[in-house]
């Protein structure tokens, strides 16, 4: 009974697992072929971002893309340098610069500061964004920030990370209470449940979410002078050169203007 | 005594765990037909003998000859051999995921390589040597009592038609009653001649049922006899302390 | 300008779908690599020689040891430069998690086989069965239904840690929900339908555990341990 049961169900998972084994292997190797898509002929920029930065970049849930001023940045870009196609992958943040330095992505476009210790392992491009940290807080809670020094004595959240945590981390060390938030997310619960006080958080992020919370507003504007680059592999001076010679094009004209506007308004 | 006759001859054979030496020296017969009783005290090493014979143990020196052959040998495939050689454990060793039917065709049909027909025929016939109750063939072992087990332990080595069935103090594990069945068949295959090496504590079977009874002690065969003699009348003093030991022999009849 | 909107409903639940069947793609896969490695390593580790045994204790004992997160890093990142092949981050995904898996199931099916027990054993050697045919007639009958309970528990531990592979960039169900949050700035609706969707994916696996472990438990050999989410 039970052990024909076994021998004829030994037979069947013996072709099973002959059956995924031939399979995954057969997918393994097709897949490992074929990493970017589209025809033999087209040249393809792998860009590498991480899609949970709005406005910058962020999945569209409508169509499914990944969009954002990032990226229509980066396509204009491409399409100047010669290439007929650009393809986004998607990742954590921290994953970025390994998918850069293993050749996995060709530029990284995410929003992303250019400080020293990345400039040690990455080549950035000519800054294309100025960002300053903003200080948000809850409207009414007499908290009055005229100046960075205002900001002694609270807790502040910031994002783990980021040049904010740095600048708070830096300039005010001691003399006030910091507190991480693996996303800007939440840090913002944080402000609003009251766990923090104040929020210096990149102000196009600030500015984005502002609307939807009218129990928050922008109390200051730190100008930290942060500027967002374009990343490459380190020593690939030949795609930089021409990056960066795109840039310039774009950022003097019209079209410029044009995008600021779609995502950041008139 | 002639050669011809021995199922098994066992010559010289030692065997050592370690520092301790456990068997020092074992020789002895068993001809065709006959039931052989080993008794002896507890953990001397009378399990590891039997072990010894199809080489679930391997002894360090000595001679094993089964039907003429040496298995101690290198170039003996001891799987064959092992399949000539019925074992009956203490504690019944059923597979726990077959039924009683089931337990006993296995060997036939991986081993012997019988079709499913022949296989369930031949061990229809070895349960019903073993007189297993008709509602208990199709039963999974934990579903029967422990002298049910048993029996199909027996059965299960019957039917592979062995040329010695060995026994490891089959009833060991049993309550009193239920080690009568399977005492009960035991004496039934004696009656039959099947050939039969048994390590027990049971000296009322070894007065009916045997046709010689060896005691092992220290590492030997420290004396051996026919049933009432040994039982009786044993020759040397560690025997006597032994019977005296295990059994009030007035129980069964003695003098 | 784009500012913190709200996401349509169907949307957003079409968007969790999808991520729902990439988790459930993502898992399938690597817990039958798991499988399929698992079982050979169970076996080596302890049927092998010393040779076998020591290198499945090796296999086994690193890739418990080290965490999900650098396993795949080390596959996605770091084997095209040892090795000169990559795989694409979907392949590295189902590899990562499939070796991990490997090594808890050789310790699942290792408790199995060890609880079929030593005395059936001797029993199926006596008869004059090979190693093989003990395995396969006696030992692995016995020790893959003993192992469904525990298994199936893995198999729940997989799909969830099938969210660690966003890193990498699968957008699974975590990363959909991630995309959604990071728009509308609401994380409690949003990761709290992810978890809704991932109870969903669960809860039916545990009942079945408990009902197969049940049904094709052997009699005698105390039934289907609990299974712990």
């Amino acid at each position: 009974m039970i052990s024909k049961y076994w021998s004829v169900m030994y037979m069947k998972r013996n072709l099973i697992l002959a059956g995924v084994v031939v399979s995954v292997l057969i997918f393994a190797v097709a897949a490992s072929g074929c990493i970017t898509t589209g025809t033999p002929k087209e040249k393809v920029l792998v860009v590498g971002t991480s899609a949970d930065f709005p406005p910058f970049e962020y999945k569209n849930p409508k169509t499914g893309n990944i969009t954002g001023f990032d990226m229509d940045l980066i396509k204009m870009v491409a399409k100047k340098i010669g290439y007929d196609k650009v393809e986004i992958k998607d990742m954590s943040f921290d994953s970025l610069i390994p998918a850069l330095q293993t050749g996995k992505v060709d530029v990284v476009i995410a929003g992303m500061t250019i400080t020293p210790k990345r400039e040690q392992v990455v080549d950035f491009s000519i800054p294309y964004w100025k960002a300053d940290q903003a200080v948000v807080v809850r409207k009414g809670s007499g908290i009055k920030i005229s100046s960075p020094e205002d900001l002694k004595g609270k807790t502040i959240g910031v994002e783990t990370g980021t040049t904010g945590a740095l600048y708070v981390k830096d300039k005010l060390g001691n003399s006030v209470t910091m507190k991480e938030y693996s996303t800007y997310v939440a840090a913002l619960q944080a402000l609003l449940n009251g766990q923090v006080n104040v929020l210096v958080i990149d102000s196009p992020v600030a500015n984005m979410f502002i609307h939807k919370y009218p129990s928050l507003e922008i109390a200051y504007v730190i100008q930290t002078n942060e500027h967002y680059g374009i990343a490459v592999r380190k020593g690939n001076k030949e795609l930089l050169n021409k990056i960066n010679s795109a840039l310039k094009e774009i950022m003097n004209s019209p079209e410029w203007n044009k995008l600021v506007a779609k995502y950041f308004g008139g | 005594m002639s050669e011809s006759n021995n199922v098994l001859v066992i010559r010289n054979l030692t065997k050592k765990f370690g520092e301790k030496p456990v068997l020092r020296g074992v020789s002895f017969n068993v001809e065709r037909g006959e039931t052989k009783v080993i008794i002896g005290p507890s953990g001397a090493g009378k399990s590891t003998l039997l072990r010894c014979i199809n080489r679930l143990v391997e002894p360090n020196s000595g001679e094993i000859i089964f039907n003429g052959v040496n298995i101690l040998s290198g170039e003996v495939d001891i799987r064959k051999i092992r399949a000539r050689i019925g074992f009956v454990f203490q504690h019944f060793n059923l597979f726990k995921h077959l039924t009683a039917l089931e337990n006993v065709k296995i060997g036939l049909k991986v081993i012997r390589g019988l079709d499913n027909t022949e296989a369930e025929d031949k061990a229809r016939k070895a349960l019903k040597a073993v007189h297993l109750e008709d509602d208990a063939y199709d039963k999974y072992p934990a579903e029967l009592s422990g002298g049910q087990q048993q029996r199909v332990a027996i059965a299960r080595a019957l039917a592979m038609e062995p040329e010695i069935i060995l026994f490891d103090e089959p009833t060991s594990a049993l309550d009193p009653q239920l080690a009568g069945e399977v005492l009960d068949v035991m004496r039934d295959l004696a009656k039959r001649k099947v050939t039969m090496l048994v390590v027990t504590h049971e000296i009322g079977f070894a007065l009916n049922a045997a046709d010689e009874v060896l005691f092992f002690y220290d590492g030997v065969i420290w004396e051996k006899g026919r049933p009432k003699e040994l039982l009786y009348h044993p020759q040397k003093q560690e025997t006597r302390e032994f019977l005296r030991r295990i059994a009030d022999l007035s129980m069964f009849g003695g003098e | 300008m784009i500012s913190a909107t709200s996401v349509p409903w169907n949307i957003a639940v079409d968007m969790l779908l999808k991520g729902a069947k990439m988790t459930i793609e993502l898992s399938v896969l690597s817990i039958l690599l798991g499988l399929i490695i698992g079982l050979p390593v169970a076996l080596m580790e302890t049927y092998g020689n010393k040779t076998l045994r020591y290198i499945a204790m090796v296999y086994e004992g690193t890739l418990r040891g080290i965490p999900l997160l650098a396993i795949y890093f080390i596959i996605f990142f770091s084997m095209p430069l040892l090795v000169g092949v990559g795989l694409p981050a979907f392949w590295a995904a189902v590899v990562g998690l499939g070796i991990r898996s490997s090594a808890y199931q050789s310790q699942i099916f290792r408790s199995g086989i060890q609880a079929v027990g030593g005395g059936q054993i001797e029993a199926a050697l006596s008869l004059g069965m090979s190693r093989m045919q003990m395995i396969r007639y006696v030992v692995l009958p016995q020790a893959l239904r003993m192992a469904i309970p525990a298994w199936m528990n893995e198999y729940i531990i997989v799909l969830k840690d099938t969210s660690i592979a966003l890193a990498i960039g699968i957008v699974e169900l975590t990363r959909q929900a991630t995309y959604l949050v990071s728009i509308t700035a609401e994380p409690f609706k949003y990761y709290g339908i992810a978890a809704l969707f991932y109870l969903a994916m669960v809860l039916p696996l545990t009942y079945l555990a408990g009902h197969v472990g049940r049904k094709y438990g052997i009699k005698g050999t105390g039934g289907a341990a609990n299974v712990r989410i």
